[in-house]
């Protein structure tokens, strides 16, 4: 297929995915030099949209801005068209609220959890490795999405963006220098909780990011999948 | 820069296979292409491309470099929302 569009909604062809179709939101640059686009998963479910981040396409689809990611292309079936633009605008707004982006972009540090587990959950801005299945080696991620959610009770995701050990010139727009490497604003990640290490990574790595960090992910964020 | 600059791995190859033998930086003659030839050729054709100055190429080479450790990532990462029923 040729590179998706942002703001598209695609045919979700990923084998044993519930979920049936994907609204892009990478922005075209990154869908163009890339073999993958993030995306927002779009279920048949009909009356289970709710607060910000679940939200209702039509009357029987719900895009879940929670579970924003990155997939392949090849991933991605049909061309069903442009998502509608007032869906697609609270597709935006729920993917802000959840990376917590204006809380980032402020620097504010992360939110007081309101009923956080007495189990251990992921803190927003902490550095951790996460083993995933059939890849041969764990990779880092730096934790995103707010604590309140991180700590509830029923979540068993969170946000994450990747670290890598090196920085390229030509996704440098995307990219935000942090000690040990970069982090790729475009790398999402649903982690599962019980993937993540609870350790922090071994010294030099860093264990958090620090707010001025976390903030320049946001703005980067906020390019690659247009959420201003 | 251009938007153009996709190039698939095999077609990357092959350019970088025939550059990197007129470089002189692997035999003329190795059929089929051992994974270390293949990793000589490329790495002498990314010297070529820098030392000619070639910045798109040197973009797509390092696109196509990038992915393969980040769309691995990706399936794995796919593959447990999926297992886990969030996908």
């Amino acid at each position: 297929m040729s590179s998706p569009a942002w703001g598209h909604v695609y045919d979700f062809v990923l084998a044993g995915a519930r979920a049936e179709a994907a609204v892009v939101l990478s922005e075209d640059d990154w869908n163009v030099r890339t073999r993958d686009a993030v995306i927002v998963p779009v279920y048949r479910e009909p009356g289970t949209a709710s607060g910000n981040v679940r939200v209702e396409l039509d009357d029987q689809l719900v895009a879940d801005c929670t579970r924003v990611q990155n997939v392949l292309h090849e991933s991605l079936g049909e061309d069903r068209g442009v998502c509608e633009r007032k869906a697609l605008t609270r597709i935006r707004i729920g993917v802000r609220v959840y990376l917590d982006i204006a809380q980032l972009l402020n620097e504010a540090g992360p939110r007081q959890p309101i009923n956080p587990r007495s189990e251990w959950w992921p803190r927003q801005g902490q550095v951790r490795y996460a083993e995933l299945a059939n890849l041969s080696q764990n990779k880092m991620y730096c934790l995103l999405s707010d604590d309140d959610w991180n700590s509830r009770p029923t979540t068993i995701y969170s946000a994450g963006v990747r670290l890598t050990s090196k920085g390229r010139k030509w996704r440098s727009k995307w990219e935000v220098e942090v000690p040990g490497g970069s982090v790729v604003a475009g790398h999402l990640y649903s982690l599962l909780h019980e993937d993540i290490d609870p350790q922090p990574p071994r010294s030099p790595r860093p264990a958090k990011l620090t707010p001025d960090k976390l903030r320049e992910i946001a703005e980067r964020l906020v390019v690659s999948l247009k959420l201003a | 820069m251009s938007n153009r600059i996709y190039m698939t791995r095999s077609a990357l190859l092959d350019e970088a296979i025939d550059a990197a033998r007129e470089a002189g930086l692997v035999e003329e003659e190795r059929a089929p292409i051992s994974r270390r030839a293949e990793a000589w050729a490329i790495y002498g054709y990314r010297r070529w491309l820098e030392e000619h100055e070639r910045e798109e190429k040197i973009a797509a080479y390092e696109a196509i470099g990038a992915d393969d450790d980040h769309l691995e990532a990706i399936r794995a990462a796919n593959q447990r929302a999926i297992d886990a029923g969030i996908l």
